[in-house]
């Protein structure tokens, strides 16, 4: 708007070259030419990258200098372009040019004009040259080829910073999601079909407040970072925590406490129980990837979604339960049945996985579900490393029973704790059980502010101007549920979903469009929070959430 | 554990991915042609298949056909027992739009094998056809070799036809003297598909 009054202001000569629905004109002063483009509403030109379809605007001599674009989408196609009014600063200070372009509305026509410059006042190109993005070194952080995409981080907390890159073919140009947290950001770029890798990335980033600037940044092969097999490590360590887990871990080493005396070859069973959890989680993630790859609507926490299954780990939960409680000593053989053979603890390793599995969905979900959008040894990389990190405290503690000595001496305490162990035994019960009561019961209904999310309920609310947060849940997630309670449930987050569309996509079942809406934010699982700013693009948050953030990003004050 | 057991089995069944990528099979569909015969893509097995993506009131489609650039492909591979196949996904008021009595009379001005109606875009889609022309080449195993710009020159003009080289000729060429495809892939460029 400032731009339009100051041009007008400069009286602008009535002759600039016209034809079609972009006006044309070359502006010269004494040290600088300006090509200024002039578009109908509803049509643009394109950038010097066009994006998906277009074609960039030329000169017959001299070079465009670009202002940043914006993005313009068209069903499932987008440009990269300008409308409204636009100063491009040319080099050198052309007096005549011819300038060729292809303007777009829906619809294309190529323009083309010969223009003669025309003086005006010095401000003209300052002002132009002002809108320019500059260089700026420190606002990217870096970027990591992932596959089919890649991550671009910059520096700050910016849900709304959108990216150009300038290599034409290179990226699809929808704007991928944007992951936020408290000081950095990350963008992520698709690649275009066919294209190869980039070694570095450049391109305009546009990020609201602040002015474009010009990145360059080299590209650092993804692969399965040792950091990334770190983290599964200790993930898979973390792991043995879980409800579902300690417990049997805690038995298996009671056991071992009790056989310590002169037992042979435990290098060969703390191997056979990590070659059964390994194995185990390997097939799991074979299996799943296998099942994507055939188009099945499948992601991790996939195994909470069948009654069947829940059904029967509950049941089996129960009857671990009972079994430490001391109830009836079935189960017990189960637990223990490494103390024998080899083939027993590999099965106990497999065993260990099955009732692990329960657990990895809520607590792990989201870290799962973004190693699976990996390529596929990369995936396998990461559970292999989750399995050893699940296998390890176990192996060690088998493999050298020097080690147990650390702790108490077997006693009636083992009785004691083996009671106590059944609690979180029974709360898992009674958790799947409750999902269970979810998957078999008709989903939640509308309630006064959220409505169930379908990709056409969204677009009506956003068509009305509203902003539209979604959130991607399942009763089986944990932490959907904690973000719901402690985040989502508090007045005054409330109170500003109110004043937009507020939607629910439940994910508790299997549901192929919300599997697809997923994927097409980079997603194998939930948590997912989407917002849609009022007339704005899609901002993804991160997975767990704060009453801060989510006021900020819905445009409220915290 | 029984879930699992079920998605092995159905990988094993299922045999294409859904996005085309070079070196696999082309994604394989079901599309009328201006006859109102259904075309099938599998069908072509055996035969090198061409698939452009068309729309006759778009200007970069104009620049390959007015001076019979486009033409002389299709008659000049047709020859060779080429399939070429223009494809509109134009939606339904989009421009390019055709109805299959439109689209017979407009083939009498190609040389195309036969012009496929996509008017709910869904094959583009399947494809990613992003341009007109936005073109992919299918070899006799049904194997895509070739997906991107028909030429090496975004421009509109006609006259730049003459100092740009053909990748889908490029790419055809190779293919049938039994070589591999030197250019696989370009992006492609023209306006963008009428969705």
């Amino acid at each position: 708007m400032k731009l339009l009054a100051l041009a007008f202001l400069l009286a602008l000569p009535a002759s600039a070259r016209e034809r079609g629905h972009v006006k044309a004109a070359l502006l010269s002063s004494g040290d600088g030419a300006v090509l200024r483009l002039v578009h109908d509403p509803h049509w643009h030109t394109y950038w010097l990258n066009p994006g998906d379809s277009g074609l960039a605007t030329k000169l017959s001599t001299g070079t465009i200098e670009w202002p940043a674009p914006e993005r313009i989408v068209a069903g499932p196609l987008t440009s990269f372009g300008y409308s409204g009014e636009v100063l491009f600063p040319v080099t050198p200070n052309v007096k005549r040019v011819t300038v060729a372009w292809l303007e777009c509305a829906e619809i294309c026509i190529p323009g083309k004009a010969d223009l003669v410059a025309q003086k005006v006042k010095p401000e003209m190109l300052a002002l132009a040259r002002e809108r320019l993005p500059r260089p700026d070194p420190s606002a990217a952080l870096g970027a990591t080829s992932r596959g089919d995409r890649i991550v671009l981080e910059i520096a700050g907390r910016h849900p709304l910073a959108e990216f150009f890159p300038a290599e034409p073919g290179a990226f699809e140009g929808a704007r991928g999601p944007v992951a936020v947290a408290p000081s950095r950001s990350e963008l992520t770029l698709q690649k275009a079909p066919g294209a190869s890798d980039p070694k570095s990335l450049s391109g305009v980033l546009v990020r609201p407040g602040l002015a474009p600037v010009w990145i360059t940044v080299p590209v650092a092969a993804g692969g399965a970072a040792p950091r990334n097999l770190l983290l599964a490590f200790l993930g898979g360590l973390l792991l043995n925590l879980m409800p579902c887990v300690f417990p049997v871990l805690s038995i298996k080493v009671l056991g071992l406490l009790k056989a310590s005396d002169g037992r042979r070859a435990p290098h060969f069973h703390a191997l056979a129980y990590t070659a059964g959890v390994v194995t185990s989680f390997l097939a799991l993630a074979a299996g799943l990837l296998a099942a994507r790859a055939a188009g099945a609507s499948l992601g991790w926490g996939f195994q909470l979604q069948s009654p069947w299954v829940v059904g029967a780990m509950a049941a089996l939960f129960i009857a671990l339960g009972l079994n430490l409680l001391g109830v009836f000593e079935v189960g017990t053989r189960l637990m223990s049945l490494g103390e024998r053979s080899g083939g027993g603890s590999f099965s106990s390793g497999v065993f260990a996985v099955v009732v692990a599995a329960p657990c990895t969905a809520p607590f792990m979900g989201a870290a799962i579900g973004w190693a699976l959008g990996r390529p596929a040894w990369e995936a396998l990389a990461v559970f292999a490393a989750l399995g050893l990190g699940t296998a390890a405290p176990y192996a060690v503690l088998a493999s050298w029973p020097s080690l147990l000595k650390l702790l108490p001496r077997p006693g009636a305490w083992m009785e004691t704790l083996k009671k106590l162990l059944s609690v979180p035994m029974f709360t898992t019960a009674a958790w799947l059980l409750w999902v269970l009561w979810h998957l078999v019961a008709a989903p939640v209904g509308d309630n006064s502010l959220w409505k169930t999310w379908s990709p056409e309920a969204v677009a009506e609310a956003r068509a009305a101007g509203k902003t539209v947060f979604v959130d991607f849940t399942a009763a089986w997630c944990l932490s959907c549920q904690v973000n719901e309670r402690i985040v989502l449930a508090r007045p005054e987050v409330v109170k500003a979903l109110q004043k937009g569309a507020a939607f629910k996509a439940d994910w508790t079942n299997k549901d192929p469009v919300i599997e697809a809406e997923l994927a097409r934010h980079g997603r194998a699982g939930v948590p997912l929070y989407i917002v849609y700013p009022k007339g704005g693009e899609a901002v993804t948050l991160p997975e767990i959430l704060t009453p801060a953030l989510v006021l900020e990003t819905l445009g409220e004050k915290p | 554990m029984k879930t699992v057991i079920a998605a092995v089995l159905l990988s094993l069944a299922a045999a294409a991915h859904a996005a085309p990528r070079l070196g696999e099979p082309a994604p394989d569909f079901t599309l009328a042609d201006q006859s109102g015969k259904a075309v099938k893509l599998s069908e072509a097995k055996g035969k090198f298949v061409v698939l452009e993506w068309f729309n006759e009131g778009c200007p970069f489609v104009k620049k390959h056909y007015r001076f019979n650039n486009m033409q002389g492909l299709q008659k000049k591979y047709g020859n060779k027992g080429v399939v070429w196949y223009s494809i509109i996904s134009s939606n339904k008021g989009k421009q390019g739009h055709m109805t299959p009595a439109q689209a017979s009379g407009k083939l009498k001005t190609m040389s195309s094998k036969a012009i496929l109606l996509d008017e709910s875009g869904d094959v583009g889609r399947l494809y990613g056809a992003k341009t007109t022309p936005h073109m992919f080449v299918v070899d006799k195993k049904g194997v895509l070799i070739y997906m991107g710009g028909i030429d090496d020159t975004p421009s509109a003009d006609p006259n730049d036809i003459k100092n740009s080289k053909n990748y889908v000729a490029a790419a055809l060429d190779e293919a049938l003297a039994g070589k591999p495809v030197s250019t696989p892939s370009s992006s492609p460029y023209g306006c963008s598909v009428k969705y």
